[in-house]
């Protein structure tokens, strides 16, 4: 039969290409579809991976003053696997140390050692209050380090006729029962601030030294003992001030949102299991994320619930062009029926003649694709096979179904309808 | 002997609306190397005759026997495309193939050895006058006439014993029907071929041997 396909095919150019045209259109809307699909998959993946969405631990009440954070908040936190980078600080010696910095004889008091990690996330810094010039040799790194340095007021440095690389001892009383008089700990200045202004309700002062967090963590707390003091709601020490946060993993972050609720973050204090998060929320920036992945999402929620639609309908296509273009060919079956064809070799000739035009029509689309950069065949997406799979199937299953129903048709009868 | 015989043929159907009995007990002999003519009024079961003679339908009862062999126990395709071959009022040749395409296209069928089928395709042609410029051109630029003298090559190329033929010459002017019963006269008497005309018109009915005529299914003249 295949000589006379391709008979069929060539010395019917117009048919044929009607076949190969709906063919190429069917599949060109297919791949336009899941081309469609997959660019939002991507634009909602780019979205995810280039907006940056930064949380923050607050006040339940959103006040601005001192936070008190604990330490295992801020692990267990680190440890839920969303976070990417984490701007901490610590508001040290607070209530039960008075420091004193010794220069040579000299003897001083400071209001409070800051420790951060990221010296320009530092309030005072990033508000502009305060400014920071750095001795030679160092600069914003140190923070991450957990060298003994410190940046020092500079009419401090002036009072006391002090350099960069100059020593000081920070030292100071401590009212816990056991532990008094601390030794204290030596930091080289680094740099010095100026204050620009005043804020009294930040309660940055002219005293204040900035050290980095970890020299804090590894040397004061370690000092201190901390390690084997017990945790209290009430009790004051290894609290962090400051905890922000850069989330990974923000396609996922309804599953970090789920643990803060499963840690309490937010809750009244009388309602709450987990004491440790008393007072204290968790604040996730994540509105300009949602602003641009919600609509995405939205469009392509629509297009993925409408492909059984999309892909019916491409089916409905196929049967009905099928029905429409073998329908004028049903004298032609009666005139082969009446030679002496078995009705088994019209629907092979019909199902091969098919197969031929429709595979030329997806093989034009790819190449109109391929033309036009659109990488089809790495769309990556099983349905788009499957639903020109199924556009291909239907066609057969349309032409076997529809020659069998002509070929039983009455062939005299049809041979005799007069022209 | 008989080459074709049909033996209390009945034959009915259901429509949308009710049963209609088409053949009502016919019997007849067909021989070959004459000329059969069956006419008849709209609707009195010609063409299921011819029908059920190629073995496009089955009867309801009775049977048909070709060369002693009852056509229900043969391969209706083998039967069809050995044993009989039909020429239509339309012609119907297939439109995408040429001339010399639409009577090898048989001969394709049965296998045969295609430059013998070649050499008789033409040789069919010309002598039924379609000349040879005329091989290669595709039906619908040929006139009526000429159509059906293609057909009746095409018919003839399966070397059937039966020529099966429904109005022949319905499409055709008076001068080229003449000439199409005479091809088919020539061909029954000189070529032993068992011709069997279904027509309304009565000058193509005279120039069969035997008249047949047919009435709401049923012989009320001839055989």
């Amino acid at each position: 039969m295949m000589p006379y396909c391709l008979k069929h095919i060539i010395r019917n150019p117009i048919k044929s290409l009607l076949v190969v045209m709906i063919s190429v259109l069917i599949t060109g809307f297919t791949f336009l579809y899941f081309v469609n699909i997959s660019q939002y998959k991507s634009n909602i993946s780019e979205a995810y991976d280039t907006i940056e969405v930064r949380g923050e631990i607050i006040h339940r009440d959103n006040r601005k003053d001192r936070l008190f954070i604990p330490v295992d908040i801020i692990k267990d936190i680190m440890n839920t696997g969303f976070i990417s980078e984490a701007y901490l600080e610590v508001q040290e010696l607070l209530y039960y140390i008075k420091p004193l910095i010794s220069i040579g004889e000299s003897k001083d008091t400071t209001s409070y050692t800051f420790g951060t990690n990221n010296i320009r996330e530092f309030m005072p810094v990033s508000s502009g209050l305060i400014s920071i010039k750095y001795g030679p040799e160092y600069d914003d790194s140190i923070f991450s380090t957990d060298e003994r340095i410190c940046i020092v007021n500079e009419e401090l440095m002036e009072r006391y006729k002090l350099n960069y690389g100059d020593e000081i001892i920070v030292s100071g009383s401590f009212d816990f029962e056991d532990i008094n008089n601390l030794d204290g700990l030596s930091f080289i200045i680094g740099g010095s601030y100026s204050l620009k202004k005043t804020d009294l309700f930040y309660g940055f002062s002219e005293k204040d030294i900035i050290v980095p967090l970890r020299a804090l963590e590894d040397n004061i707390y370690q000092y201190l003992n901390y390690k084997s003091l017990e945790y209290s709601p009430n009790a004051n020490y290894y609290f962090y001030s400051k905890a922000k946060f850069v989330f990974k993993n923000t396609h996922r972050l309804d599953e970090f949102k789920n643990y803060l609720k499963e840690t309490d973050f937010g809750k009244p204090i009388d309602s709450l299991s987990n004491k440790k998060v008393a007072g204290l929320s968790f604040l996730i920036r994540d509105n300009e994320l949602n602003n641009t992945v919600n609509p995405l999402k939205k469009s392509l929620s629509f297009l993925e619930k409408m492909i059984p639609v999309f892909i019916f309908a491409i089916c409905i296509v196929a049967f009905l062009s099928s029905l429409l273009i073998l329908n004028v060919r049903k004298k032609e079956f009666a005139i082969l029926r009446a030679l002496g064809i078995s009705r088994v070799s019209i629907v092979k000739s019909v199902v091969v003649e098919k197969t031929i035009l429709c595979f030329a029509g997806i093989f034009i689309a790819i190449l109109i694709f391929k033309f036009l950069h659109y990488d089809i065949l790495n769309l990556q997406d099983n349905r788009l096979f499957i639903g020109l799979g199924l556009y291909f199937f239907v066609n057969l299953i349309a032409d076997f179904i529809i020659a069998i129903m002509l070929n039983n048709n009455k062939v005299l009868y049809q041979l005799s309808s007069k022209e | 002997m008989a080459i074709l015989e049909l033996k209390q043929v009945y034959y009915s159907y259901k429509n949308r609306y009710q049963q209609v009995d088409a053949i009502k007990g016919i019997s007849l002999n067909f021989e070959e190397g004459k000329v059969y003519s069956i006419v008849g009024p709209s609707g009195s079961g010609k063409t299921t005759l011819l029908s059920l003679i190629a073995g496009l339908d089955k009867p309801t009862s009775g049977a048909i026997y070709y060369q002693g062999q009852n056509i229900e126990h043969m391969n209706k395709d083998y039967y069809r495309r050995k044993c009989i071959s039909f020429i239509y009022q339309s012609f119907n040749l297939l439109p995408f193939l040429t001339v010399l395409e639409n009577v090898l296209y048989p001969m394709k069928l049965n296998k045969m050895d295609m430059k013998e089928a070649k050499e008789k395709a033409i040789h069919y042609l010309k002598s039924l006058g379609i000349k040879e410029s005329q091989h290669n051109r595709f039906p619908s630029t040929l006139s009526g006439g000429e159509q059906q003298r293609v057909a009746i090559a095409r018919a003839l190329a399966a070397n059937p014993k039966v020529l099966l033929a429904d109005e022949p010459t319905g499409n055709l002017d008076s001068d080229n029907s003449k000439n199409i019963v005479n091809i088919l006269r020539k061909l029954s008497h000189e070529n032993n071929y068992c011709v069997i005309v279904v027509t309304h018109d009565l000058e193509v009915a005279e120039k069969a041997d035997e008249v047949i005529k047919l009435k709401d299914g049923e012989i009320i003249y001839g055989n």
